[in-house]
């Protein structure tokens, strides 16, 4: 803070002096409950990523990986799946990387069962979800890649089967993104949407070169390639319905996807963070075809009209107006945007207003995620940093490859704060970080973070907060609706506070996490009443509900009380 | 009878006396003239932003590291020659920015405001900094402080409304724009921005005005389009809403497309070449404060044989050349602005001007013809038309 001075020299003179001892890049340093311990180590995962680099610079390598927590054992424990990336031209690894299943061991140790899962994918990893695509009860995994894309069906005994001969999951050979699953058409089975990044080919462009030095070139050096709908035909095969869909209409880079019921009409959207380029909000018009509505719905472009190399995105009401928002990150010498929902199907940003924004102008950010890391009862934000360019020191001092990650609290559904400093030694790791996912990993009521480190071992970072308030799990399994409850929305009550989560399958970066919804209740003793409106029309209400527990909720019955979850 | 002859003879001689005197004057005029330039029509004449640069280092085609050696060493030319000079040290500082190198940045801004607590361009660069650096607050005080100079520079008042703006505090950002306009001369981005501080506001009303003058002032902002859409929307203007985003989103595709075809065009060479004009261009302003007339046009033109046309260097290297006095290659250089922008009338009533100036007549009846027939109902070109009609 600078001290105004009456005498302009003097002022001139101390800010002057004041601002040559300032790094370029500095995270938050105001105080905060929140608390993260780095718990790398002793998780003993050795998953390390490798993005297929060997100083050819093509950008599919700086784009790698997104990963997935989810319980895929049914065991009440989340696991984590992390993308690996593959080999490229130019590259030979003695051990072909493969993707890593960890399962959870309950305390606080993983073990690898990659091998015994059958999940080991050794295609090039760009994007992954996670949802119940044929309604057995076990979450099937579907891999974005660069190459085929691949559908992983979950066995239920603690493997997976390659669902190999249905060449419409593949969807060709591309540049993947982000993909989520949702139910187009209210039918009660998940349907994909992959979202692609570019078109690509080694020998397309000369290595792009920047000072003398070769760098990653950028996408708007390559055509766009437009996402794939797939539409699960309830007999476990899929068809690719793009072009009858309308889903061809808008090419553009995308990455991130999320699904969710952005003009709570009742069907599902789809929401795209395209890099370089306008954003793509894919409204739904029940019955399975899609117009982009995002530049009417303000979300295309942020307050300046101006676009956006958008990386990840996350929806969650922020403001406590129970309405979804959005919130994306972007490159570099750009803010993140808050997009406010003020009904009716349209957005602002307020990203200024909200600080949303704070200290993301230098880092490219990647995964993302709301949650509430403090239990009072509204979203906090994590953010992962990391440069694409791997020699950025040499000719920018704004940024590095590997930096810090951030936390902004949101104080009051009012205003974020970057509180990054203060939050322990796990936000003081330096990475180049890419997909997040946020999940308890030890049944404690805490939100924990799994970060992918582009070339590195992941982050694992133990939620450690401090004055903390209550709060709540809740499992939902869909009975007339798709069993995962994708797209079902609730409502919790505490007394005079009203929160609100939607189930998605596939956000953030690339990433899938938080089947299991969390809610922070702040001082609430007890829950006075949970409306879950389940996807496809039916809504229930459940009241007078203990607080610190998980409610397994299946769509027409009692909730469970299925815990601890430890 | 002598006296009659001798009177008879001084009459039979004076004419050519007189004659033989005119022509020494012409030559001498013409010696002088040549002497400091030459005839603009002339078949000899070498254009001056053609003629060769005599320095053996300076080389248009230089690689990389040379070129960004070339501008290095100019920057230490210059703070050689002009030590604890603000102005030099704002050449560095700049460069610095433009490198990425922020700290650099930082320091030479702050050397410079430390020499000259006054010095705006140092204060400027220093809140430019802050805010990049997420530290608006320190923006705002750097900005208040310039503002409180009263230079009027509208980057200014932009920068310190985008900061308040960014600090979440959109209703100083709104009086601080009024005010502005008020009393400054309004831009098209003043409106803008304040357009986006109501939307911010969430007043969509005086957004929607907001933009509408932007919009008076330059049809084609996209700011403007875009913000008049969403605020249309918000009113429930939908039909109008639509016109407007059906306009920005063709804008924003070409937009796109020109980002794309930027983005592949892009040639590391060219970029080093750009920083080096750059320092050129600034070192030429630096030099042009210190008084060094003589070197900001040796800049200015090496500025513009790394990157010709540039039409703000242009202008730069005609003010200097017409305060050395040099005056034909000042029209030169206003030739040239002229044939950049050939429907601007400013630049031919300019160029008139200094043909009228140096006295040819039909190179600046050419030109204000060109003004009158560019703006005739213009009043600065009904006078000169009056005018032409006379001279003819």
């Amino acid at each position: 803070m600078i001290l105004r001075c009456r005498v302009l020299s003097q002022c001139f003179i101390a800010v002057a002096e004041l601002l040559v001892c300032v790094s370029p890049f500095a995270v938050g340093d105001e105080p905060t409950s929140i608390r993260f311990r780095d718990f790398t180590q002793a998780s003993q995962i050795d998953f390390k990523h490798s993005d297929g680099s060997g100083g050819n610079h093509y950008l599919i390598e700086a784009i790698a990986s997104g990963l997935a927590s989810f319980d895929y054992d049914l065991d009440g424990r989340v696991d984590i799946y992390f993308l690996n990336g593959a080999e490229l031209k130019g590259t030979l690894y003695a051990t072909p990387p493969l993707n890593a299943l960890y399962r959870n061991q309950g305390d606080w140790s993983f073990v690898d069962v990659t091998r015994e899962s059958g999940l080991g994918d050794a295609g090039f990893g760009l994007g992954v979800t996670v949802g119940d695509y044929n309604n057995d009860g076990f979450g099937d995994v579907y891999v974005s890649n660069y190459g085929p894309n691949v559908m992983y069906q979950n066995n239920g005994d603690g493997t997976f089967s390659m669902v190999s001969d249905q060449p419409a999951l593949a969807r060709g050979s591309k540049v993947g993104g982000g993909v989520t699953m949702l139910d187009i058409e209210g039918d009660g089975d998940l349907d994909i949407f992959a979202a692609n990044y570019i078109q690509f080919d080694f020998d397309m462009r000369p290595p792009s070169v920047f000072r003398n030095q070769i760098v990653y070139g950028g996408p708007l050096l390559y055509p766009p390639e437009a996402g794939d709908l797939l539409l699960n035909q309830g007999d476990g095969t899929f068809s690719n319905i793009s072009q009858e869909a309308g889903i061809l209409a808008d090419d553009q880079r995308g990455m991130g996807t999320i699904c969710f019921d952005f003009d709570q009409d009742g069907d599902t959207d789809i929401f795209v963070a395209n890099d370089s380029s306008k954003n793509t909000l894919w409204q739904n018009d029940g019955r399975g075809h899609f117009v982009d509505s995002a530049i009417v719905a303000g979300v295309a472009y942020d307050h300046r009209g101006d676009p956006k190399g958008n990386m990840g995105v996350d929806v969650a009401d922020c403001v406590g107006d129970l309405k979804p928002d959005l919130f994306l990150t972007a490159y570099t010498k750009q803010l993140t945007t808050l997009y406010e929902n003020l009904g009716g199907g349209f957005f602002m940003d307020t990203t200024l207003r909200r600080n949303a924004g704070a200290n993301t102008f230098y880092p490219v950010n990647w995964g993302t995620g709301f949650a509430d890391f403090d239990n009072d009862a509204d979203k906090d934000l994590f953010i992962a940093n990391g440069h694409i360019q791997d020699n950025m020191d040499e000719f920018d001092d704004t940024i590095s490859y590997k930096i810090l990650n951030q936390v902004l609290e949101n104080r009051q559904r009012k205003k974020f704060v970057d509180v990054s400093k203060n939050c322990g030694d796990g936000l003081q790791i330096k990475q180049s970080s890419r997909g997040i996912a946020i999940d308890d990993l030890d049944g404690d009521g805490r939100l924990d973070v799994i970060v992918l480190n582009s070339r590195e071992q992941p982050s694992i970072l133990r939620n450690e907060s401090k004055s903390m308030g209550s709060w709540v799990y809740l499992d939902l399994v869909g009975i007339l609706c798709n069993r995962s409850a994708v797209g079902s929305r609730v409502v919790i009550v505490t007394g005079s506070r009203s929160q609100s989560l939607e189930v998605h399958s596939g956000r953030g970066y690339q990433s899938h996490f938080g089947s299991r919804l969390h809610f922070g209740l702040g001082d609430a003793a007890r829950i006075d009443r949970i409306d879950i409106h389940w996807h496809g029309g039916s809504t229930e209400t459940h009241r007078d509900l203990e607080v610190n527990a998980l409610f397994l909720i299946k769509q027409g019955s009692q909730p469970l009380r299925n815990g601890p979850i430890k | 009878m002598q006296a009659s002859r001798a009177s008879s003879g001084n009459r039979r001689v004076t004419p050519l006396r007189v004659l033989l005197v005119l022509l020494v004057v012409i030559l001498a005029s013409w010696l002088i003239i040549r002497h400091e330039n030459v005839p603009v029509d002339s078949s000899e004449y070498i254009s001056l932003l053609d003629r060769p640069i005599d320095e053996p280092e300076f080389a248009p085609k230089a690689t990389v590291d040379e070129l960004l050696l070339l501008a290095e060493r100019e920057i230490q030319r210059l703070l050689d020659r002009f030590p604890n000079s603000p102005p030099a040290l704002n050449v560095k500082a700049r460069r610095d920015f433009l490198l990425s190198d922020t700290k650099g940045a930082e320091a030479a801004w702050s050397e410079a405001v430390r020499l000259d607590p006054l010095y705006a361009e140092g204060l400027y660069g220093l809140a430019l900094l802050a805010f990049e650096k997420n530290r608006y607050t320190d923006a705002i005080a750097l900005c208040e402080d310039i503002v409180r100079l009263s230079l009027g520079d509208p980057r200014v008042v932009l920068l310190l409304a985008d900061s308040l703006l960014h600090n979440g505090q959109a209703k100083e950002a709104i009086l601080t724009l009024e005010h502005h306009m008020l009393n400054e001369q309004t831009t098209v981005q003043a409106w803008e921005l304040l357009g986006s501080a109501h939307l911010q506001e969430q007043d969509f009303a005086k957004a929607a005005n907001c933009y509408e003058r932007a919009l008076s002032y330059a049809p084609k902002s996209r700011d403007a389009l875009y913000g008049m859409s969403q605020a249309l929307t918000q009113l429930g203007e939908s039909k109008r809403a639509a016109e407007y985003t059906q306009q920005f989103a063709g804008l924003a595709k070409s937009r796109a497309d020109e980002s794309s075809d930027g983005a592949k065009a892009f040639v590391d060479r060219n970029y080093a070449a750009h920083v080096a004009a750059l320092v050129y261009f600034d070192g030429a302003r630096a030099a042009k404060q210190e008084g060094d007339l003589e070197l900001a046009q040796s800049l200015l033109l090496r500025a513009l044989r790394l990157e010709s046309d540039v039409i703000e260097w242009l202008d730069e290297l005609q003010s200097v050349l017409q305060a050395q006095g040099r005056k034909l290659d000042a029209v030169e250089v206003g030739r040239r602005l002229a044939y950049l922008a050939p429907t601007n009338v400013e630049r031919w009533l300019n160029l008139g001007g200094m043909y009228a100036n140096l006295e040819m007549q039909k190179q600046a009846i050419e030109a204000y013809q060109k003004a009158v027939e560019l703006s005739p109902d213009d009043d600065r070109c009904r006078r000169i038309q009056a005018t032409l009609k006379g001279m003819r």
